[in-house]
């Protein structure tokens, strides 16, 4: 059996009151350590997570998912975390697949598990079409970018060890971070295996995912990140 | 569009880029902001001078020369603005970042 304790769940989470308790209450239940990151919302986020046992860390100003996780992570590690899972706070992640990215880190496999919904055993569930092809372009990019034969570039349920959590810094505050924590396993020579899940869209989180335009944006940003801009 | 206009503009873009890349820093930065400031105020005390050269470079006219290194001016200030704004926005979500964690520090704990 995991053991529970030493394993962290972050969720960043922007205006989620609709369904955050639904996400967070099973995961406390289920025994591991829960830290949301509210990002500055402007609905009752808060109000509701006061109802769940998560830890909850509040940015003062809204400064995007990336730096949501970065400081989850970082809260996470000083809590003195051995593992950490990134975890959506949309209900597009199933918890019971939390052990399956567990797994290979346990068993020393690799130091980051990334979990993939187009690979054989992942599924992406009711996936907007739109959704897809605007994916598949991002995987694409980014393959090329940081080099990385990763079949699943955008997606936020992975699991880290704690060193290797130390060793990544996530600077890119919005969207573009997905791409610069490839580019950190990258860089730091992480070792990393990618797991199959299941992403379950709904139309509440459809609703709530990136739009095409976000594509330009991603590569604006990475591409300015590494002049150096 | 003769060839030395597209030397000189590949060989800015890739002066820029390589620059920005690898040689940064505020004094270099200084240097280069003085060197086209001190071009600007020659060009205007010795405005023949403009004519002059820009022959010798294959531009047509002196005026010509002036808006290409005006444009390259006001493109590599707008980069430097830029660069100002994203490491103030660097630092800013360093601070939000540990005012959030010492207010979690306060929270009690469940």
């Amino acid at each position: 059996m995991i053991n529970t304790e030493s394993v962290w769940v972050v969720i960043p989470a922007y205006n989620e009151a609709q369904v955050i308790v639904a996400v967070v209450r099973p995961l406390c239940e289920a025994g591991y350590k829960v830290v949301v990151v509210d990002d500055c919302s402007t609905d009752s986020t808060q109000l509701e997570l006061s109802q769940t046992n998560a830890f909850v860390i509040a940015h003062p100003i809204n400064l995007g998912q990336g730096a949501a996780l970065q400081t989850g992570i970082t809260f996470a590690l000083r809590q003195k975390a051995a593992y950490i899972v990134t975890f959506d706070g949309d209900g597009q992640h199933l918890l019971s697949e939390i052990p399956k990215l567990l797994k290979p880190l346990f068993e020393h496999r690799c130091e980051v598990a990334l979990g993939s919904r187009f690979m054989p055993g992942g599924r992406a569930t009711n996936i907007p079409t739109a959704r897809k092809i605007l994916l598949a372009l991002a995987t694409v990019y980014t393959r090329i970018f940081t080099g990385l034969n990763v079949t699943d570039t955008h997606n936020g349920f992975r699991a880290l060890t704690a060193q290797a959590a130390q060793k990544l810094t996530i600077t890119q505050n919005r969207m573009a971070h997905a791409t610069q924590i490839l580019a950190e396993i990258k860089n730091h020579k992480l070792r990393y295996m990618e797991v199959p899940v299941e992403i379950i869209y709904t139309d509440y989180s459809s609703s709530k995912g990136q739009k095409v335009t976000g594509a330009f944006n991603i590569i604006w940003e990475s591409i300015t990140e590494y002049l150096g801009l | 569009m003769n060839m030395i206009q597209i030397i000189l503009v590949g060989a800015s873009v890739c002066s820029l880029i390589i620059y920005l890349s690898y040689f940064r820093s505020v004094l270099r930065d200084r240097l280069i902001i003085s060197i086209l400031f001190a071009l600007t105020v020659f060009f205007i005390l010795v405005p023949d001078s403009t004519t002059t050269i820009a022959h010798i470079l294959g531009v047509g006219r002196g005026a010509d020369l002036l808006i290409y290194i005006s444009v390259t001016t006001f493109v590599f200030l707008f980069v430097l603005a830029y660069s100002r704004i994203s490491k103030l926005e660097r630092s800013q979500t360093d601070l939000a970042r540990a005012l959030a964690l010492l207010q979690a520090k306060d929270q009690t704990r469940p």
